[in-house]
């Protein structure tokens, strides 16, 4: 079993969702995440009232063992309900 | 009215075809309208955020006994705060037999033991299964979709235990309980947990207890398999995880890579029902979805971030292998095997060895990987993140509740050789009570686990000769 090292830079202040598990926060950005080489989707979040919205959104592709990625999440417009 | 009786009699036969359908196991999502059932937060807890996992496996009453005798001992570890090792299990993982255990534990908690002794482990379960299947009218029922095999064992279960409770009465409570079955199709463990059900776009907390644990215990042929539907296409979207999952190179991680390609079959509907049978078939330890657990990001809780994070410090895993290794006196002769006896032993040997790699891998994980994870953390400048992973590697006790570490041959045999099924003399029961509180007890790493919560043991514990005592050589 091995890991990769994914840090997240933007947007600054917010709570980073890995794979649409929205339960679990993985921290506030700027951090690095750690997790298993492979693709890999980070999200921000907002609840309006019960309802959820994407704002911002990126991801990493098929990275290696060991690895260390940098990536600044993209706003994503019309934000999206999950 | 024209012609009543034809009215009459055409009403009745749309009667008969209604009760024709076959029986609908699990509801749409949606349905139940309260809290899902899902896994509640491990930290902060009493033992110094310590994550405890339990797993049970198959093998019929001797599981059952088997595992209720390790939660009962469980029980009796106190710590500082007043509570037991058993209040602090986090998640409960089992298969077949482990799982009548293991479901009326998560309902009942250690008050319910009892219950699950007198009302199941020390009754024959079955002479009531043979006797309603094979009398006149129960064959007549049973010849009819609405009633299946299975449903001898559902009934049962209710009728000694559950009572018709759902996974909804499991909300909030702990551990987190996870039944497992096998697609019958994909021969993939089936872990009962909304994550799972989200796949079908079906809600869990809806689904009898009774169902799912009669699915785990599905033994193929003798009885017929849980048949769940998907309701997919539906409203809810797909789970986040499984796109970038799927665009996952397989070279890089082969086993989220298979689920994925299997949930993915799930989510698009092409399978329409899936039909489930002993868990065993796929993983007769019950450790496969903790495995997942500990090492997957697809799925909650997340628990390599909890330990990166320093949110979980210490592991006590406890593995219960009930496995039974009868001789068989096949090999004693050319004589060439019949084939019920090709068909049972081949089933059997699948079950019994089906899950060798799945445990191998976890022993890795828990005795080397985090270790070679904290380096890996170094080596990437994350000092947090290597520490904590370090904490773990250090303070991690995998103990293995299994038959094979009795050391008398002679011992070991007899327990080996206890039958599997739901029907078990009262000696060989007490034995199994007292092997269980013995082979936890007396694991090399037991005293360690203890020291590293601060646990004290409310008694001196039966010790393993004292349980081979118990169980006489046949016929001495």
């Amino acid at each position: 079993m091995e890991l990769i090292f994914v840090t997240v830079s933007a947007p600054v202040g917010r709570e980073i969702y890995v794979n649409g598990i929205y339960d679990d926060s993985r921290g506030q950005a700027p951090l690095t995440i750690i997790l298993h080489p492979g693709t890999h989707v980070f999200e921000a979040v907002i609840s309006v009232g019960p309802d959820r919205f994407v704002d911002f959104r990126g991801e990493v592709v098929d990275v290696e063992a060991d690895a260390r990625v940098a990536i600044a999440l993209d706003p994503v417009v019309p934000r999206e309900q999950v | 009215m024209r012609h009543p009786l034809l009215c009459a009699a055409f009403l009745l036969a749309l009667a008969g075809i209604a009760g024709c359908a076959y029986p609908t196991r699990n509801e749409a999502i949606g349905s139940g309208g309260g809290h899902p059932y899902t896994w509640a937060d491990p930290n902060p807890n009493s033992v110094g955020e310590a994550l405890v996992i339990v797993t049970a496996s198959g093998g019929g009453t001797r599981a059952a006994a088997l595992s209720m005798a390790v939660l009962k001992t469980m029980d009796e570890v106190k710590l500082a705060s007043g509570k037991s090792l058993a209040d602090e299990i986090d998640i409960l993982s089992s298969v077949s037999g482990g799982s009548v255990t293991a479901g009326y534990f998560a309902m009942t908690g250690v008050a319910g033991l009892p219950t699950l002794e007198a009302n199941f482990i020390r009754k024959d379960g079955m002479t009531p299964l043979l006797l309603r299947g094979l009398n006149p009218v129960g064959l007549a029922v049973l010849s009819t979709p609405s009633v299946e095999r299975i449903d001898l064992l559902i009934d049962y279960l209710d009728k000694q235990l559950f009572k018709d409770a759902t996974f909804q009465s499991l909300v909030g409570r702990r551990p987190y309980l996870i039944l497992n079955a096998a697609d019958m199709v994909e021969g993939t463990p089936f872990p009962f947990t909304q994550n799972t059900m989200d796949l079908l776009c079906s809600d869990l907390t809806q689904m009898k207890l009774s169902t799912a644990v009669a699915a785990s215990a599905a033994f193929p042929v003798a009885l017929s398999p849980v048949t769940l539907k998907n309701y997919r296409p539906c409203a809810k979207r797909p789970p986040g995880w499984l796109d970038p999952a799927l665009r996952t190179s397989w070279y890089l991680n082969p086993p989220r890579v298979a689920w994925a390609r299997t949930a993915d079959a799930y989510v698009k509907g092409e399978k329409k029902y899936v039909h489930l049978l002993d868990g065993g078939i796929a993983d007769n330890l019950g450790v496969s979805e903790p495995f997942r657990l500990l090492t997957s990001d697809d799925v909650a809780p997340v628990l390599t971030d909890y330990i990166a994070r320093g949110r979980i410090k210490k592991i006590i895993f406890v593995m219960i292998n009930a496995r039974s290794a009868k001789p068989s006196d096949l090999d004693k002769t050319q004589e060439t095997p019949g084939p019920l006896a090709m068909l049972t032993a081949s089933i059997g040997s699948s079950i019994d060895r089906a899950s060798f790699g799945t445990a191998e891998r976890l022993r890795n994980l828990l005795q080397t990987d985090f270790r070679g994870f904290a380096n890996a953390a170094a080596a990437a400048g994350q000092k947090d993140a290597a520490a904590n992973f370090r904490t773990v590697a250090d303070n991690t006790q995998f103990i293995a509740v299994d038959f094979d570490s009795i050391k008398d041959p002679a011992c070991r045999q007899r327990f080996h050789s206890i039958d599997t099924s739901w029907s078990l003399s009262g000696t060989e029961i007490d034995a199994l009570k007292a092997m269980g509180e013995a082979l936890l007890t007396e694991s090399h790493y037991f005293p360690e686990a203890l020291q590293m919560i601060n646990g004290r043991p409310d008694r001196p514990f039966t010790t393993i000769n004292e349980a081979c005592a118990l169980l006489p050589n046949p016929g001495g």
